[in-house]
């Protein structure tokens, strides 16, 4: 691990391209919105403000769009708007909207009665009274709005790498899910800087006086214009085909980086999270993608997987592990947890993840149906000698596991169980077993080879992808730097794998990675 | 000038205006009087058609008022409220310029008629660069009613104008008001709840209650020829004070003085008598019979009030 940190300055350093890039696009993606939001916002407060019987309906309607979790309203837009920008913008939009609106029609409504009455008694007619008293008065308010609404985006915008956006999420995420301190650091702190410098900025304009405000309200459109169009500047360089990769993907060796160094292969990424990847790709949103050899969405939405034909993927067999301490305080444990062992070969565990991802059956259910076949399944004996806390990383491969271990260990020993699923990263989970907020739960030979002990090349050569010394290897190294130990694999191997369309590999003629790199490099 | 013919308004089902119906002839100026509520300021905001009434008619010069736009109409009236409604963003010379820029004058135009106004409204022109929170009251409401003037409208709508003014600032505003040359040509309608203020500067005093005219007629009717009980108990407090103003050296039948012009009020010649001690003022009684003068005393004079309801 020592010869992996590095210093957050070298990084930055490395990455600047890449950095440079993330920033553009997430002020980009920021001020599309921001300006959305204003356009749309602005009239629609001002039309509140003039016919309040509308106002509680509209800002009910903004304030409800306001609650649902970030990251869910991205999840809707999909169906509706695909990946990328578009969905992220609206999102991002619908966000920025209630400040806007609230803040104008207060701006507006809060204008002295007398000042209205004397300018409509002057005789100025209804665009002047809003263009020359109304809109002045009310701006420090509106600006107000504005700018609560952009320090909202900007943090906001950092999800948008998740459906393929871009932004400074690609670094914050992917050093999540790489456990890359400097990663998350590379993403985050540009993208607080962000807010920090905007809010002071607008901040700065609330403070002017009301003549001055006058020149900034003509300003603003050019530049929130001017800032919009950065999210163009990255999209410019493009190639015949897309790939859309994980965060995690992204930054491993057994991922894009080998891609890169091995196979050569050049080709625009853009970062994506598994949840909605296979359906881009279905969707011919993405040609390519990163995925799990064993996901049932394979099957489901008709991919196949590209042949590693120069071993970059390393054996991903998967295993519970265990600290050292949890073992002895449940002595029962590892011969229950045991009884999966060398039971789920790949084409069970697909079959397993499609019935669940695609035909969404529970995981539970169709845990319970497994051990049922297999007549491992017992009925649970409601025990309560200590509680076994089961962890899992968030995807349905990992909830069915941890379900089945729970019925195991509910229905093996007097243990009681609690599960805590869904938690975000390799580097999430891993931490909470290590800090000893879960005991177990299910990890990959080569995860844990390449991402949580990140050896040395040389190491990693002796290694290569026999999947015996990589087990062994894993293995003897967690226990002595960790305390934790692999218990025996269940059986499949869930490698990482580069996956396209049936109908386009067999178009383009594609059966492996060389081939696509072959393909990519004609003119 | 201004007619007013029949005119209702309703809120809902509450009548606020309730066939109201009253004509102000030019260069007069008529008081809307009478306590809150009482519908005086929802018949002003028809005027200028910030209301429009529920039923009946307004003729300006003869035209229906909704000849015109809104706005258009608008312009042709000054307007000033109790709470100024200065545009606290707008410096004094651009709220006073406000509506000549409406009306596309030219910018000397604008300036030189600025500069006119704020003279004969005694203000400095150093203030014209500064926005209205750095005035003060006084100085607020005066460049409201600049403001109202510029244009030279010949009809002048003034809802309280004095009325958020302290009542020694306000004594003074009244002052200069009456004396102002430029209103002396105007039409005006104002809306007041004080009575003094209605009898100092009202040709005619329109007294309203409940959304009704009760009396309409000069000060001198309404208190010495009240239609009603309300109208008498109105003015009751300050009876004596508006008899005083109310009353002309000419109304005292019986009585004159060589020293003043007929058209003073009592009041000024007491205040008169306060400030040179009376010494060269008196004044002489006439005996009916005999048609002898001999020379009065206030009780003669201030006994001879009550009399003069009958003329």
């Amino acid at each position: 691990m020592a010869e992996a940190t590095q210093s957050l300055l070298s990084f930055v350093g490395e990455q600047s391209d890449k950095l440079l890039e993330q920033i553009l696009t997430h002020i980009g993606l920021t001020f599309t919105s921001l300006l959305l939001a204003v356009l749309i916002g602005l009239p629609v407060g001002i039309l509140i403000a003039h016919q309040k019987r509308l106002a509680g309906t509209v800002l009910g309607i903004a304030g409800v769009l306001q609650t649902i979790p970030s990251i869910a309203l991205l999840g809707f837009m999909i169906p509706l708007l695909g990946i990328g920008a578009k969905p992220a913008i609206v999102a991002l939009f619908l966000y920025a909207l209630l400040p806007i609106i609230r803040n104008t029609y207060t701006g507006i409504t809060n204008v002295d009665a007398a000042v209205q009455d004397a300018a409509r008694g002057m005789g100025l007619s209804k665009t002047q009274l809003l263009t020359k008293v109304e809109l002045p008065l009310a701006m420090p308010v509106i600006l107000a709005g504005i700018r609560t609404a952009t320090v909202i985006t900007v943090g906001v915008a950092t999800l948008a790498a998740y459906i393929a956006a871009g932004g400074l999420g690609e670094f914050i995420f992917g050093g999540i899910a790489l456990n890359n301190a400097n990663m998350i650091l590379a993403g985050a702190i540009p993208a607080a800087l962000l807010a920090i410098v905007f809010d002071f900025l607008l901040a700065r304009v609330q403070r002017l006086n009301l003549r001055q405000v006058r020149l900034v309200i003509g300003a603003l459109p050019i530049v929130l214009l001017l800032l919009s169009s950065f999210y163009l500047v990255p999209t410019t360089l493009s190639t015949k085909l897309l790939a859309g990769f994980t965060p995690e993907f992204m930054g491993r060796r057994d991922g894009n980086l080998g891609l890169r160094e091995v196979y050569k292969l050049n080709i625009r990424t853009v970062v994506i999270n598994d949840a909605v990847m296979y359906q881009a790709a279905y969707e011919e949103e993405l040609d390519v993608i990163s995925g799990y050899s064993t996901d049932g969405r394979l099957k489901a939405f008709d991919l196949v997987i590209l042949e590693d034909d120069q071993h970059i993927f390393p054996p991903y067999y998967a295993a519970p592990i265990i600290r050292n301490d949890a073992l002895q305080k449940f002595p029962e444990l590892e011969k229950t947890l045991n009884l999966l062992a060398g039971l789920i070969n790949d084409s069970i565990m697909t079959e397993l993840n499609y019935q669940v991802d695609y035909l969404k059956l529970s995981p539970e259910k169709v845990a319970r149906k497994f051990l049922v076949q297999h007549k491992l399944f017992r009925q649970p004996r409601n025990g309560r000698s200590g509680t076994v806390r089961l962890g899992s990383k968030i995807f349905g491969e990992q909830y069915i596991l941890t379900e089945m271990y729970s019925i195991l260990i509910k229905g093996y020993t007097d243990y009681a169980v609690e599960t805590k699923t869904g938690l975000g990263g390799t580097k999430i989970c891993f931490d909470a077993l290590r800090n000893n907020q879960i005991d177990v739960y299910p990890e990959y030979t080569g995860t844990g080879l390449l991402v949580l002990l990140q050896p040395t090349e040389k190491e990693l050569e002796q290694l290569g992808t026999d999947q015996n010394k990589v087990y062994a290897f894993v293995q003897k190294e967690f226990n002595r730097h960790f305390g934790i130990t692999w218990l025996r694999p269940i059986g499949f191997n869930n490698a990482y794998a580069v996956m396209m369309r049936r109908i386009q590999t067999e178009e383009l003629r594609i059966k492996t990675i060389s081939d696509l790199s072959t393909y990519l490099k004609k003119p | 000038m201004i007619v007013v013919d029949q005119v209702s308004k309703y809120f809902g089902t509450a009548k606020a205006v309730d066939e109201v119906s009253f004509t102000v002839a030019e260069g007069e100026t008529l008081i809307l009087l009478g306590t809150s509520g009482c519908g005086k300021t929802t018949t002003l905001r028809m005027i200028n058609r910030l209301l429009e009434p529920s039923a009946g008619k307004i003729l300006v010069k003869g035209e229906p008022i909704t000849n015109l736009p809104p706005e258009l109409l608008r312009r042709g009236m000054g307007y000033v409220l109790q709470h100024t409604g200065l545009f606290p963003h707008y410096t004094i010379a651009e709220n006073m310029a406000t509506v000549p820029k409406l009306l596309k004058w030219d910018k000397e135009r604008i300036r030189r008629r600025i500069l006119e106004l704020i003279e004969k409204i005694h203000l400095a022109p150093d203030l014209l660069p500064l926005y209205p929170h750095q005035l003060s009251g006084g100085q607020q409401q005066r460049v409201g009613l600049a403001r109202a003037l510029m244009a030279d409208p010949p009809i002048l709508l003034l809802d309280e104008p004095f009325g958020a003014l302290d009542p020694i600032t306000r004594t003074g505003i009244r002052q200069e008001f009456k004396n102002l040359d430029e209103l002396k040509r105007k039409t005006i309608i104002m809306v007041t709840h004080d009575v003094t203020e209605a009898f100092e500067l009202g040709d005619r005093i329109c007294l309203m209650d409940k959304g009704r005219i009760v009396q309409i007629g000069t000060p001198a009717e309404l208190l010495f020829k009240p239609r009603n009980e309300f109208v008498s108990s109105f003015l009751e407090e300050q009876r004596l004070q508006l008899q005083l103003k109310a009353t002309k050296i000419s109304d005292m039948v019986g009585f004159k003085t060589e020293s003043l012009p007929d058209n003073m009020s009592l009041w000024e010649v007491m205040a008169l008598l306060l400030s040179s001690n009376g010494s060269n003022i008196s004044f002489l009684k006439e005996d009916e019979k005999s048609g002898a003068n001999s020379l009065a005393t206030w009780p003669n004079l201030l006994a001879a009030l009550p009399y003069l309801k009958q003329n």
